[in-house]
């Protein structure tokens, strides 16, 4: 026991009660937190920085808009309908295609349009909400997955995750659906994370359930080697997100869609410590060393350039 | 203490519990008014306070994670409780407590103490066991 705890600080492994006094405490401005809780206060702000979001069909706020919901659906085959203030991919429903008049979820089951209505009322009445308080439901653009990683993504969307701080991005992750996630992207749920290596976005060894895999669960691919496409993008992208939330230690969740290339899905204030496994690293020493220096550029470019140099 | 091998228990603030405890006697001239009637009212004991907290964190847990769960961390709590009751009767720490209401500060800032510690938690060195092994 006392080994491994000397093995852990020796790899400068992050705990969550060092996370939360010397870092999330320490550079996330309390204030800040509503603007990333509340998805669609994110989405807003994005959108007027010019960040690339998932585009927002509509809104739902109160039980008596869901007769708008046919409205804001119309004619789409594919949807994603959320929480504002979910967390943990909890509430999210996605609608794949349409087989004559019932909405198709990716694992082939079908729901009537008063089905979608239910879901998103248990939205309104914050069943998927932190602390249980009233939501709002969003419905938005169903993100199609990349040619390149869809051979490693089982019925979802893979997402990836860059942890930031003061605005320079010290690891990142990409997060694998498996059958036992049900196609959700959350490491808690049964997803895959595999570390990226930041100078080239080329994928490490992978993590599930706490454990080092180097294959994929479901399809027994080689988690390795496979090169994150737009690499680059992605970097600067969650380098910009510190100036859009004010927050110095975060988690951004990045997808890659066919058409649209990378888009911000979400922003986290108190990101997990699981990149740590996948990349088989702990955090401690390269967030010291971005700790080190004094002032850090406001250029997002430059703090994206800065992350390769020091972490590739 | 939260991992899935630990002992479950309920969720108490601590450090509040403890200014609580204070709180009551230091006031208790102010509330000891026979002619304010809320006097009576006023819960001289603090352990009915932390009854009627151990409730409501007992049905939001209900609420929140199910019957089992709120089973196993009510079980946890007893033990807990129990284990403490049997250090309480000490006869040292009776009379220390007693005489010297005051060590409550003392019990207060290890409590402040605990919440200021950074090291890992017991279920965090299980959890990167992969990370212990392979070169530093």
């Amino acid at each position: 026991m006392l080994l491994t705890w000397r093995r852990l600080e020796r790899k400068g492994v992050l705990g969550i009660n060092a996370r939360n006094h010397a870092y999330v405490m320490r550079y996330n401005p309390r204030h800040c937190y509503p603007l990333v809780d509340d998805k669609l206060k994110t989405k807003r702000l994005a959108i007027a920085a010019g960040i690339a979001v998932p585009e927002l069909f509509g809104a739902v706020a109160t039980p008596h808009d869901l007769s708008h919901l046919t409205d804001i659906i119309g004619h789409r085959h594919q949807f994603v309908i959320k929480p504002a203030h979910g967390s943990g991919g909890e509430g999210v429903l996605v609608i794949d295609g349409m087989r004559k008049d019932l909405y198709v979820k990716p694992d082939g089951r079908a729901l009537t349009l008063d089905d979608i209505s239910y879901h998103a009322s248990n939205i309104l009445s914050g069943i998927y909400s932190l602390g249980g308080l009233a939501d709002m439901a969003m419905i938005e653009y169903k993100v199609c997955v990349d040619s390149i990683l869809a051979p490693v993504s089982y019925r979802g969307v893979p997402d990836i995750r860059l942890l930031v701080f003061r605005g320079v991005p010290v690891m990142a992750m990409i997060r694998l659906p498996t059958r036992d996630s049900d196609g959700k992207a959350n490491l808690h749920q049964g997803a895959v994370g595999v570390g990226i290596d930041l100078a080239t976005g080329v994928t490490t060894e992978g993590v599930w359930r706490n454990r080092v895999v180097v294959e994929h669960p479901d399809f027994g691919v080689q988690l390795p080697g496979l090169q994150i496409p737009t690499w680059d993008k992605m970097l600067t992208l969650g380098a910009r997100c510190f100036e859009l939330t004010g927050l110095g230690y975060m988690g951004v969740d990045i997808v890659l869609d066919q058409t649209f290339g990378p888009l911000i899905l979400e922003i986290n204030a108190r990101p997990g410590l699981a990149i740590q496994i996948a990349n088989q690293q702990g955090l401690r020493r390269r967030l010291e060393m971005v700790e080190g220096f004094e002032t850090v550029t406001d250029d997002a470019e430059a703090r994206a350039q800065l992350s390769r140099e020091l972490f590739g | 203490m939260r991992g899935h091998m630990n002992i479950r228990t309920l969720f108490f603030p601590t450090a509040t519990l403890a200014v609580l405890v204070l709180f009551l006697p230091g006031f208790s001239p102010v509330f000891a008014q026979p002619e304010i009637p809320v006097v009576d009212a006023m819960p001289a004991e603090p352990q009915k306070i932390i009854l009627t907290m151990t409730i409501e964190r007992m049905s939001i847990v209900w609420e929140e994670r199910g019957g089992w769960e709120t089973f196993k961390e009510t079980l946890g709590t007893i033990l807990v409780a129990v284990c403490g009751f049997y250090v309480m009767n000490h006869y040292l720490l009776e009379h220390l407590m007693f005489n010297f209401p005051e060590l409550l500060l003392v019990l207060l800032s290890v409590c402040l103490l605990f919440g200021n510690y950074t090291g890992y938690r017991v279920s965090e060195l299980l959890r990167f066991r992969d990370l212990s092994v392979g070169k530093p």
